[in-house]
């Protein structure tokens, strides 16, 4: 190389790459062609700037004639070797497809409800708001009061808004049906952004002691009840019994995931007992924080409002901050976990994947030995070698892509659907989730990562061992230095598999559970607060109100001060209260319980409920009668919540919480008949 | 004639080059003799990746020349017409005259 020196040189980043980059049965052509014109006529003519500007230009318009072409081959050649040994390219691809596949439905799931942005103006700036009593370290909501209050004295927030669950019976063509609502402040929609489909939300002073009777149905409300009637706006719809003109519609991608379930959204009634009372806590709030203020000044500044009004009401309220969380935050609490577990589990399905694959593919370059050897003799470089053996597993990998696609659009269709109703619409973005471009390209991902991952370690064998010592034993014997490689990606395998399954045997639980939370209660015939038949109860007033959010136990304790207010919360502190499921007990706790810790809510997925073996011994069947206050025996009132026995004979009030009857109860009817007899 | 034996336009262009270079037809001077008669970029790769095409198709054939300094001791490879390649090339003559046989363009007529 000594006379090249001579020359003025070329430039040497660009002969380099040209030498890594071009095939090898032109690269010394080429590169010649291009050095002898360089020094000879370019140089000379075009100066040492114009000759090397064209330099580069020669080298890089060449680049795409060249190294296109060898891929091209490497390809044929790969799908050539592929269709060869088809049972093993069926077995590869199926594999590979399956650990994509789940890999891409779970990421869709994960992305939806974890990553993409809440479907609100702004969504980052949405924060969910409540109380937190350290005394009794409890969260709780806000009282109508405590809301004025921050509305007007905060500095940290564009627009502060509350909303309260409930339901009513809505009278139309096709009888009455019990449909779940929101009651929302005027500014509700405002503060989330959202602009109406049709018509107009609320305004400010439509909500309050003498709320306006106006709805705003959800679009797929909308679709489904009134038959997507453009001149719905202006008519009115028969609520308990009670006219309200419908002023708008909300689009076709609002959800709002804390209350995903209502179909109507009516601006919230306040009673003449929660105007006044500071210490009735029962709003539900969700901010917009100002734009250039952060999470940790608005906490500040609410903090500082709940001093004031410690200072106002005096010592009940001690110890009582407000916390703010961002809006997803609080959506995705119950379910962050599990996903991640989820996720995390894939993961390992798509690592034994690529073991699997990996092992396949060792075991078939051991026996192409011979075919790599005599490539290598006849001039194919390493370089040459590893590039088409990665072809080919990127080849497998594309097909196994492919099929993992479609099959990850199958799994994740029917996992939506394995979701029960209630959980699907309290998730973001879960209730229409589909394939999209975000599944394309992670499953796109995955399967180059997959095809190197799965390539590399055969591949790096295969061309990097004695290819000449191949030869010459005829392909018999494998090379030393990657004899070890097949036994460790079976170790790997085994291992992440033990993992795996040990792994899943924790989780199955879980997600069975998950999956299962069910409100436990049929809300659609359950009695209202709201003065229309009482279902046959005897009291109306003592028949329990269970709003949907039951589930979320710490909302029993919600109900329970909503309810109870004869006196300030502090005073029935150390009551307790037992929750009844099934009429069965499954925990006894103090009110107030953190969330987290509840036996079967979402809040508590991977805790376990705990009985007392007291508690399981009785109780084992649901009761055919339950007591109302009173002692006196009432008729089943088919799965309704009904206040306990224990509530007439002592002060503490029980919940007990009735299951319709199931598949096991008839062990306890034969246990019943045997007793008879 | 199948389809796979029409020549490219490019195609024709590197052997028409040949043709014309005789002896000295390697990579460079072909590349060299297209872009100053058709006054456009023509990048080597697409010379070479052309030949390439053209070795497989046999109508031309390649052989290892001389090595030099100044081509930092890398050999030429310089290229020939085989018969058949020259048949393709009055092939491909012989269609366009025939296609443009009695044929007049008139520019800016016609158009309306």
């Amino acid at each position: 190389m000594s006379p090249a020196r001579d020359v003025k040189k070329s430039p040497r980043f660009a002969r380099w790459l040209l030498r890594r980059s071009l095939p090898i049965d032109n690269r010394d052509e080429i590169i010649g062609d291009l050095e002898e014109e360089y020094g000879k006529h370019v140089r000379p003519e075009r100066g040492a700037l114009g000759g090397r500007w064209w330099y580069w230009r020669q080298a890089v318009s060449s680049l795409p004639w060249l190294v296109g072409r060898d891929v091209v081959r490497d390809i044929h050649f790969g799908v050539r070797s592929l269709r060869k040994q088809p049972g093993f390219t069926l077995a590869a691809v199926v594999t590979l497809a399956l650990g994509i596949g789940a890999n891409t439905a779970i990421f869709s799931i994960v992305h939806a409800v974890l990553l993409r942005p809440l479907p609100y103006q702004d969504p980052g700036r949405l924060v969910h708001i409540f109380e937190f009593d350290r005394g009794q370290s409890a969260q709780r909501e806000a009282s109508w009061p405590e809301y004025l209050d921050w509305r007007e004295l905060n500095h940290t927030f564009d627009e502060i808004a509350g909303y309260d669950g409930g339901s009513r019976t809505l009278t139309g063509i096709d009888g009455a049906e019990r449909v779940p609502v929101a009651q929302v402040t005027g500014n509700f929609f405002r503060t989330l952004g959202v602009n109406p489909y049709l018509g107009r939300t609320f305004e400010d002073g439509e909500d309050g002691g003498d709320a306006a009777r106006l709805v705003v149905l959800t679009y797929e409300s909308w679709q489904r009840r009134f038959g997507a009637d453009e001149s719905i706006v202006g008519t009115a719809l028969a609520l308990n019994g009670v006219p309200y003109t419908v002023v708008g519609v909300l689009p076709a991608d609002y959800e709002f995931s804390l209350r995903g379930t209502a179909e109507l959204y009516l601006p919230l009634q306040v009673s003449s007992a929660q105007l006044e009372r500071r210490y009735q806590h029962w709003l539900d709030l969700i901010g917009r924080v100002r734009e250039d203020v952060s999470m940790e000044e608005a906490q500040a500044d609410l903090s500082r409002l709940a001093s004031l009004t410690a200072a106002d009401v005096g010592d009940w309220h001690a110890g009582v901050s407000e916390i703010v969380v961002p809006l997803r935050d609080e959506m995705v609490v119950g379910v962050r976990p599990a996903l991640l577990v989820l996720l995390a589990a894939v993961g390992v399905v798509l690592l034994v994947t690529c073991a699997n694959v990996a092992g396949l593919m060792l075991a078939r370059s051991a026996m192409r030995a011979r075919e790599l050897g005599i490539r290598a003799a006849l001039g194919a470089g390493r370089r040459r070698l590893l590039q088409q053996l990665l072809t080919e597993s990127l080849l497998l990998a594309g097909l196994g892509g492919a099929v993992g696609l479609v099959m990850g659009s199958w799994g994740l269709t029917a996992l939506v659907a394995a979701i029960p109703e209630r959980q699907r619409f309290a998730l973001p973005h879960v209730r229409d989730l589909s394939l999209d471009a975000t599944m394309i390209g992670v499953a796109f991902g995955m399967t180059v990562l997959t095809g190197l991952l799965v390539g590399v370690a055969p591949a790096w064998r295969a061309a990097g061992g004695n290819l000449q010592g191949i030869l010459r034993d005829g392909g018999r014997s494998s090379t030393g230095r990657w004899r070890g490689a097949r036994p460790a990606l079976v170790g790997a395998e085994v291992m992440l598999a033990v993992v795996l399954v040990a792994g899943a045997g924790v989780l199955g639980k879980s997600l069975v559970r998950l999956l299962n939370v069910t409100a436990g209660v049929r809300s659609e015939r359950r009695p209202d607060d709201e003065g229309e038949s009482n279902g046959g109860l005897p009291d109306r007033g003592a028949a329990v109100r269970v709003s949907p959010r039951f589930s979320r136990p710490h909302k029993v304790a919600a109900w329970s001060r909503g309810s109870g207010d004869r006196q300030p919360a502090t005073a029935h502190r150390e009551r307790q209260f037992r929750v009844v499921h099934g009429g069965r007990r499954t925990a006894r706790r103090r009110r107030n319980q953190p969330r987290g810790q509840h036996p079967h809510g979402e809040q508590g997925l991977f805790s376990r409920p705990r009985r007392a073996a007291a508690d399981r011994s009785r109780d084992r069947c649901p009761r055919r009668h339950q007591y109302a206050p009173g002692g006196a025996r009432q008729p089943d009132a088919g799965g309704e919540l009904l206040p306990g026995s224990r509530a007439a004979r002592s002060e503490d009030r029980v919940l007990v919480l009735r299951r319709p009857a199931r598949l096991g109860d008839r062990r306890c009817r034969r246990r019943r008949t045997s007793r008879g007899a | 004639m199948s389809r796979g034996k029409y020549l490219g336009e490019f195609e024709q262009l590197v052997l028409l080059a040949v043709a014309r270079l005789d002896d000295g037809a390697y990579g460079m001077s072909i590349r060299r003799e297209i872009e100053a008669r058709s006054g456009r970029h023509v990048a080597i790769g697409a010379v070479y990746a052309t030949l390439e095409r053209l070795l497989d198709k046999r109508y031309v054939r390649a052989r290892k020349g001389d090595t030099s300094p100044e081509r930092d001791g890398r050999a030429r490879k310089f290229f020939a017409l085989t018969a058949s390649g020259a048949d393709q090339l009055e092939e491909a003559r012989g269609l366009q005259e025939r296609m443009w046989a009695g044929l007049e363009l008139r520019h800016g007529e016609g158009k309306a």
